[in-house]
């Protein structure tokens, strides 16, 4: 092998490729069906100088997310329980690495590669909003928009809502596009929704919506983004909406049978609005989609005590709680904590896979997926 | 292996092709087998098969498993388009299931080779142009990388590392978080 190198070598040394004929061929081949997770192609762009060259290409890395149906892996979750000593990154099975965040952010929203964080200042200065890309370490400040007043951060909303490709089209790297930062805060009857633009590098003036019903408060967990807009969570029986172009509200009922029920919003693949509907007292769970016409359609109802591996488990009383604590973005995935620990629940196959958890996500707060393809810098 | 596997199909019988390695070895298939091959197909289009095809980049001993992993998946592409009106839909699905089960213990059974002999699979089948094959081997080596760090990659596929320490150090200071 080596006399071909040594050769190649000689000849031109600019365009060498050291690795073995048949990986020269079929390199891009071969390449394309490493696994998805950021490590795989990450280590792959390491290896050597023709295989940096391949996988750091654009047009390899279209290909290849295409390759992997343009769904990016779920690297692992963030939790905000800050305690001495816990990692706020647990990583998915097979990812190995953790993201170190800081005590003092509290992440609000992960979407697209994107975290958005709101840190905390340490004297009575307003916190400050953090664009963080964990694989590149990149971090963006933004100053809070001046004139929306917070009493309490603990009740603040945001999302980080990716323009690339608009809409709800095709993301991909989505790391050098245009992004939105939403803010959302209220009690009924008044919502305030603040809009930070990345192109221009400016928030725009404060929203006020006077609509949100009674006992309809914004509820400080993510929301979903489907084409342009916003769904996000509020308590009670409704889903606020709000249109990310035209900037007008909506209230969205939830279906009947799930008026104050635990719910989470999740996008459905195919760019659908999906509700999961958590019964507590049945320990079952309900999927319900919007239609186009906006009517609500129940796709299935599911006992958890009938599915691996909570089936096992003894039935006892309270024991049966559940409750419902986030969903990627892709791959129709909520995440739920039960006493029996926390788990990814796969809405197309009912297939529920236990989170390599430490102890503080017994607490049951919400998980903030990060789903994102790696890609190498040129 | 010069045989026509299941000779009771009424066109296979008639349509032979015979392929020759490059040290000469001859093989006779049908056209059933041979076609799930684009290259081999385009030339039985253009009608260049006469005197059997020579494949001077694949030795009899890669032609003789990569016709056994035609034959098996031939039969398989002439069973789903044959199947589908003659059974109910529950007995079909169950055969199908069962069929492509057994399919999937074979391309488990025919990827226990060495590395040599997987390389040359790849680049036989890259040459043929076997979608199949190729996906199946190149999924193999790239199932292999998985966990393993630069360093590992190397010294599995014996590949020199050149990139200089200076674009060493350049990825170490962009994904700091992977070295951790």
């Amino acid at each position: 092998m080596s006399d071909v190198v040594s050769l190649r070598n000689q000849t031109s040394p600019a365009e060498l490729d050291n690795d073995l004929p048949v990986l020269a061929d079929t390199r891009t081949e071969i390449l394309l069906r490493v696994p998805p997770q950021p490590h795989s192609l990450l280590r792959v762009s390491q290896v050597c100088r023709s295989w940096r060259r391949l996988v750091t290409d654009p047009s390899f890395l279209r290909s290849f997310r295409a390759y992997h149906n343009d769904t990016p892996p779920l690297v692992g979750v963030f939790h905000n329980n800050v305690y001495e000593g816990v990692q706020r990154f647990t990583p998915t099975a097979g990812e190995d690495r953790v993201f170190d965040c800081p005590a003092h952010w509290r992440v609000l929203d992960s979407r697209h590669g994107r975290v958005l964080c709101l840190a905390m200042a340490r004297d009575a200065a307003p916190p400050l909003l953090v664009v963080w890309d964990p694989l590149t370490r990149r971090c963006e400040q933004i100053q809070m928009p001046p004139d929306l007043t917070v009493y309490d951060y603990g009740k603040l909303s945001g999302a980080v809502v990716c323009r690339a490709g608009g809409g709800d089209g095709q993301h991909g790297d989505c790391r050098s596009g245009p992004f939105l930062v939403v803010l959302l805060i209220g009690r009924e009857p008044r919502a305030l929704v603040s809009v930070y633009t990345s192109k221009t590098g400016s928030w725009g003036e404060v929203i006020p919506f006077d609509g949100l019903p009674t006992w309809s408060d914004i509820v400080p967990t993510p929301g979903v983004v489907v084409k342009n807009t916003l769904y996000h969570p509020v308590s009670g029986c409704h889903i606020l909406a709000f249109d990310l172009e035209s900037k007008a509200f909506a209230m969205i009922p939830h279906p009947p049978e799930a008026e104050w029920m635990d719910v989470q919003v999740v996008r459905l693949d195919g760019g659908r609005l999906g509700l999961v509907v958590a019964d507590i007292f049945d320990f079952s769970l309900q999927l319900w989609a919007r239609e186009d016409a906006g009517d609500w359609v129940q796709h299935w109802t599911v006992q958890l005590d009938t599915l691996e591996p909570l089936k096992l488990q003894p039935r006892a009383g309270d024991l049966r709680d559940v409750k419902l604590i986030g969903a990627c973005d892709y791959g129709n995935v909520i995440f739920l904590w039960t006493r029996f620990g926390s788990f990814m629940f796969h809405l197309d196959t009912m297939e529920l896979e236990k989170l390599s958890y430490d102890s503080t996500m017994m607490l049951g707060g919400t998980l903030y997926p990060y789903e994102s393809f790696f890609a190498p810098s040129r | 292996m010069a045989s026509a596997g299941s000779g009771d199909e009424k066109a296979a019988a008639a349509a032979m092709i015979t392929l020759i390695s490059s040290d000469n070895e001859k093989f006779e298939v049908t056209e059933a087998t041979a076609t799930l091959s684009q290259t081999i197909r385009h030339m039985i289009e253009d009608g260049c098969t006469d005197g059997g095809v020579p494949l001077p980049n694949v030795t009899s001993k890669i032609l003789a498993r990569v016709i056994e992993y035609c034959k098996k998946h031939a039969t398989a592409a002439a069973g789903e388009e044959g199947s589908s009106s003659s059974f109910s839909d529950a007995a079909f699905l169950e055969v199908d299931r069962a069929f492509l089960e057994e399919l999937e213990e074979f391309d488990d059974a025919f990827l226990e080779v060495d590395r040599a002999t997987l390389f040359d699979l790849i680049l036989a089948a890259n040459y043929l142009d076997i979608k199949g094959l190729l996906n199946l081997t190149c999924q193999k080596v790239a199932d292999s990388v998985k966990g393993k760090t630069p360093e590992q990659i190397r010294e599995m596929y014996n590949i020199v590392n050149d990139l200089t320490p200076e674009e060493e150090a350049e990825i170490r200071r962009e994904t700091q978080w992977a070295f951790e």
